[in-house]
């Protein structure tokens, strides 16, 4: 009897050891694939971008935008500088932020009307920026996502890819939404993204004319963000995109902002 | 054709034909319509004033390192607060009708980036208030929409997060403040007439220096300025008749000041502290603390509310000039005082917008309100608000108590 009772303690033992290894095999691959996805995305260690911006309200009125940004990937964190070239109300507005991996983080603004730069904080990153339907949080975790902070489950495979739901790991986590999910193709393309908050989706993004170059880094060239909280649809067409070997450090400074170049 | 008219001509036209240098040119500019209403009828200025503005701009990219940008500024009022044009380096006592801005060459590479020509500084990490904002002189014909002036200047910044910033200015410049019979003129006590600015030698220069830094998320400065103070001064002299003539002077100064700014939690912390040491003047230390922070989806999904909130004050280490007799002294006029400057606005693309800043003087219990209202369309933005000024006749504001009004600005960027 004795040895009846082991055996099945130990089953069970096994049994909960093995559900619980695959449990956390399954959570390291959908992690290890948004990394993947991510470190192939950051293959190029500088960016320049010239993006239009076209935001449709929900009354038919639209509103096109255009800006220049520039990235730095490195693996203590990410920089980006952003200039607004159009409209001409805009131009003068730009933004830096330094993307750290562990920490906040940092943001400086430049206002049009002034001739110096701010640094500032927004708040919990859930403002929406520059007018367009990303937030934030969004223009930063789509150069880099913070894996840490997030627990990543598969809602689907099969062979063309897989579909990723990512959670916050703790309430400790800023982020604006209840769970993202990714839709990553067989080549760790990131082809779409839902935002859910309050139990239902907030906007979708879908990523369009993609390339890949052999390394397989991989771009969209033209991304669609449909707002359904705010009933509106922003386009960001890729105008041009260069892969430079080296970029100035002075970009990501806030002296920069306040030059006339771009 | 008048001789300077000739030669601000000659300067923008020599700027635009260099255009055919440059790899590229960038363009644009802004048209506004100022108006204003005041409430009370006064003997000075006028009770309705209007002024229409031209700042077009054109920068020239000649290089990756190399570009040259002028922002010229075309101006007309109903009040004739604007007199000549562009003739001289240096600034005048009076706004001109056509002057520029800012106008210089830019070199820049890796860590190093050198300008010359008249530039507009801002050093200043608080709002406002600043023991480090120096270099350039100020407009204050509107005492409440100040602007600074543009000075002729070579400036160097070394480096990229830590850098070294250095300043020359070789002539004085001075600032602009209301005149008699101007509508901002302050009103002095019975049989004291304010004269005619008395400024120093073109000759004196004024130099600069900052060294900023981001240290564990934090940016820090330190700066040094040698020259004369931007906000005048008054000396008393006697006349021959009973009155007293109040004319403002320029003292010399030097400035140390030091700047942070931290952003956590979500709230960005500002301060600043600075020393001014001015000769034949009052030495005192002067320092603004403040914290600010944007809020958003409180009542909306996409709506946000800026708060800024600054406490200032300074502290005397030298009094030579009593308080009461230095009323323009527009530097000093907020002492232990609390700024609030707020926004909300509706919607994530901005269109509306509420707003209402001002301050209040616990030393004087004079006070500035400014509540507005302003609405943004494509390139069209117009704000419309009300400016509400309170204290006794011997405080900075109270000064301007008769000068209540609602205003109205309308600007087109092109």
């Amino acid at each position: 009897m004795k040895a009846k009772i082991a055996c099945i303690v130990i089953y069970l033992v096994i049994l909960f050891s093995l559900s619980n290894f695959q449990a956390i095999a399954s959570q390291l691959e959908a992690r290890q694939i948004i990394t993947r996805s991510f470190d192939l995305y950051r293959l190029a260690p500088y960016e320049t971008e010239e993006i239009g911006v076209t935001v449709v309200e929900d009354n038919g009125r639209t509103q096109e935008k255009k800006i220049v940004r520039w990235l730095k990937y490195s693996n203590g964190g990410d920089k980006l500088t952003v200039k607004f070239v159009e409209p001409e109300i805009d131009k003068g507005l730009g933004l830096l932020i330094w993307h750290h991996h562990n920490s906040d983080d940092e943001q400086w603004l430049k206002l049009p009307s002034l001739h110096k730069v701010m640094r500032l904080q927004f708040s919990n990153q859930t403002k929406f920026f520059g007018g367009t339907d990303f937030t934030f949080e969004d223009i930063s975790q789509l150069a880099g996502e913070k894996v840490e902070n997030f627990v990543y489950s598969f809602i689907r495979k099969d062979d063309t890819g897989w579909v990723i739901k990512a959670t916050p790991k703790s309430p400790a986590t800023k982020t604006r939404y209840d769970y993202r999910m990714f839709w990553v193709n067989s080549n760790f393309v990131i082809s779409r993204i839902e935002y859910y908050s309050y139990g239902q989706v907030e906007k979708t993004q879908r990523n369009s004319e993609i390339t890949i170059d052999k390394n397989g880094l991989w771009r969209s060239n033209r991304i669609e963000v449909d707002n359904k909280l705010l009933d509106r649809k922003t386009v960001m067409t890729v105008v041009k995109r260069d892969f430079p070997t080296k970029l100035s450090e002075r970009i990501f400074t806030t002296g920069f902002l306040t030059s006339e170049r771009r | 054709m008048r001789n300077w008219l000739r030669l601000y001509i000659f300067l923008v036209s020599l700027f635009i034909s260099q255009s055919i240098w440059a790899v590229e040119i960038e363009h644009g500019g802004k048209v506004s319509v100022f108006n204003s209403l005041y409430f009370t009828n006064k003997e000075q200025g006028e009770d309705v004033f209007s002024e229409i503005r031209f700042q077009p701009y054109l920068t020239l990219f000649f290089s990756d390192s190399v570009l040259a940008h002028l922002e010229t500024d075309l101006r007309l009022d109903t009040a004739g607060y604007t007199q000549g044009y562009f003739d001289d380096v240096t600034s005048e006592t009076e706004r001109r009708v056509a002057d520029i801005k800012e106008g210089y060459a830019e070199y820049a590479k890796e860590r190093l980036r050198l300008r010359v020509g008249k530039q507009i500084f801002d050093w200043s990490v608080a709002d406002t208030v600043s023991p480090s904002d120096n270099l350039n002189p100020r407009d204050w014909t509107d005492v409440i929409k100040w602007e600074r002036i543009g000075i002729p200047a070579v400036s160097a910044r070394y480096g990229y997060d830590s850098y070294c910033e250095i300043v020359w200015a070789p002539f004085f410049n001075s600032s602009i403040i209301p005149k008699e019979g101007w509508r901002w003129q302050k009103e002095l006590a019975r049989g004291i007439i304010q004269a005619e600015q008395d400024l120093p030698d073109r000759h004196q220069g004024q130099i600069a220096a900052r060294f900023g830094m981001v240290w564990h998320q934090t940016d820090l400065s330190l700066s040094y300025y040698r020259g004369y103070n931007f906000s005048p001064t008054v000396e008393f002299q006697p006349t021959l008749t009973r009155e007293i003539l109040a004319v403002p002077i320029y003292r010399k100064l030097q400035a140390y000041s030091a700047g942070i700014a931290k952003s956590a939690s979500g709230f960005t912390f500002r301060g600043e502290i600075g020393y001014i040491n001015q000769r034949n003047g009052d030495d005192f230390t002067q320092y603004v603390i403040g914290v600010d922070r944007i809020w958003d989806a409180i009542f909306q999904p996409a709506d946000s509310l800026y708060l800024l909130v600054q406490y200032t004050d300074e502290v005397e280490t030298e009094n030579i000039t009593s308080h009461e007799i230095d009323l323009l002294n527009f530097r000093r006029a907020l002492s232990k005082a609390v700024m609030l400057k707020s926004e909300y606005s509706f919607n994530n693309q901005e269109t509306w917008k509420l707003k209402l800043e001002g301050f209040y003087n616990f030393r004087d219990k004079d006070s500035y309100f400014e509540p507005a209202v302003a609405y943004r369309y494509d390139n069209w933005e117009t704000e419309l608000g009300l400016g509400i000024a309170s204290g006794s006749n011997s405080s900075f504001m109270g000064g301007y108590d008769q000068n209540d009004r609602i205003f109205l600005i309308i600007t087109r960027s092109f």
